[in-house]
């Protein structure tokens, strides 16, 4: 009997670290699951997203917000900032879809930077936002 | 008050085209804040904000998804955007305001000016007055915005739950960097 008890609180020791060690590791040692790594939810061209939130943008955000999306569309233009974040405009300089690819993302992807060309088409996976006066996506990557 | 902000933002960017040489915007302008306590440090960025300037008044607007602030901890983000800021129910935050001594910049020449900006900041549903330093530095066909200042998140009615109070400063710091640049339609 009193190895039952000895087993079973041993057990329950072990069940307590393991449970300390997940919240440790979930709260504060937890890395982002990288852009590479995350399926897409919506596969959808740019110039569809634009029209979607562009006509019920709180429909539009309730589908497309948090999602993780791959987009299709032709280049209107690549920068580069100061700190090394590259955005891609879809669809309309000032009305369109902005693709951020983080700093990070950039130095990894730079071959692929390298070459995107206004006009030609492009993929693009990246996390949808929401809308201001353009359709903004974030953690982007550049997928061909 | 916010859908008041996102009425100009669209007014103003279509009427860019009309009067295109007094506008500036950017759509990558960058506001992070910060918090520091013996607890840890709390801070994020946004590197994806929208704001317009119009050099002949002075407007300013700013505007920013809160789900585009980056934190370096996938956790922090997710109380940010689920328990502080309640994204779904106030997905936007913004600034209208005006430069309120334009006259102390001359924007044909090129040089660095002081200036203040004064306006109504609309943070989780709830809209303050605020007042900042900040200053401009005007080059060819761009300017550059920079300002700090700090906001108490209990004054646009953020909770933060009593057992995490110890991890947030009562004020955070708010730096704001626009790196405007002046609209030239599409002919």
């Amino acid at each position: 009997m009193s190895k039952k008890i000895w087993r079973l609180a041993g057990i329950g020791v072990l069940l307590a670290i393991a449970s300390a060690g997940f919240a440790y590791w979930y709260g504060f040692m937890r890395k982002e699951k990288p852009i590479e790594k995350m399926k897409p939810d919506i596969e959808i061209s740019a110039d569809s997203l634009f029209s979607a939130f562009s006509a019920n943008e709180k429909s539009a955000t309730e589908k497309f917000g948090g999602k993780i999306l791959l987009l299709k569309s032709n280049i209107v233009s690549v920068e580069k900032d100061g700190s090394g974040n590259v955005t891609v405009t879809l669809v309309d300089p000032m009305m369109g879809v902005t693709c951020t690819i983080d700093s990070l993302e950039a130095v990894k992807q730079k071959t692929e930077i390298a070459a995107l060309t206004e006009g030609q088409p492009v993929t693009i996976k990246g996390r949808c936002d929401g809308m201001l006066t353009d359709v903004k996506i974030s953690k982007c990557m550049v997928v061909k | 008050m916010n859908n008041r902000i996102f009425c100009l933002i669209l007014v103003l960017a279509l009427t860019l085209s009309v009067s295109a040489q007094n506008r500036y915007f950017t759509k990558t302008g960058h506001i992070d804040f910060f918090s520091h306590t013996s607890v840890e440090d709390v801070k994020a960025a946004n590197d994806q904000v929208t704001s317009f300037l119009d050099t002949s008044t002075g407007e300013l607007v700013f505007s920013v998804l809160n789900r585009s602030f980056q934190f370096p901890k996938p956790l922090m983000q997710e109380h940010f955007n689920e328990n502080y800021m309640e994204s779904e129910k106030f997905p936007k935050s913004g600034f209208t305001g005006k430069i309120a001594d334009l006259k102390a910049v001359d924007f044909t020449k090129a040089g660095k000016y002081p200036v203040k900006v004064t306006g109504k900041l609309t943070i989780h549903g709830v809209t303050k007055d605020v007042e900042a330093d900040s200053e401009l530095t005007v080059g060819t066909d761009k300017i550059d915005g920079t300002s700090v200042f700090s906001v108490k998140p209990e004054d646009y009615d953020i909770k933060i739950p009593s057992v995490v109070k110890a991890n947030f400063a009562e004020s955070m710091k708010i730096t704001v960097q626009m790196n405007y640049q002046l609209y030239i339609p599409k002919k």
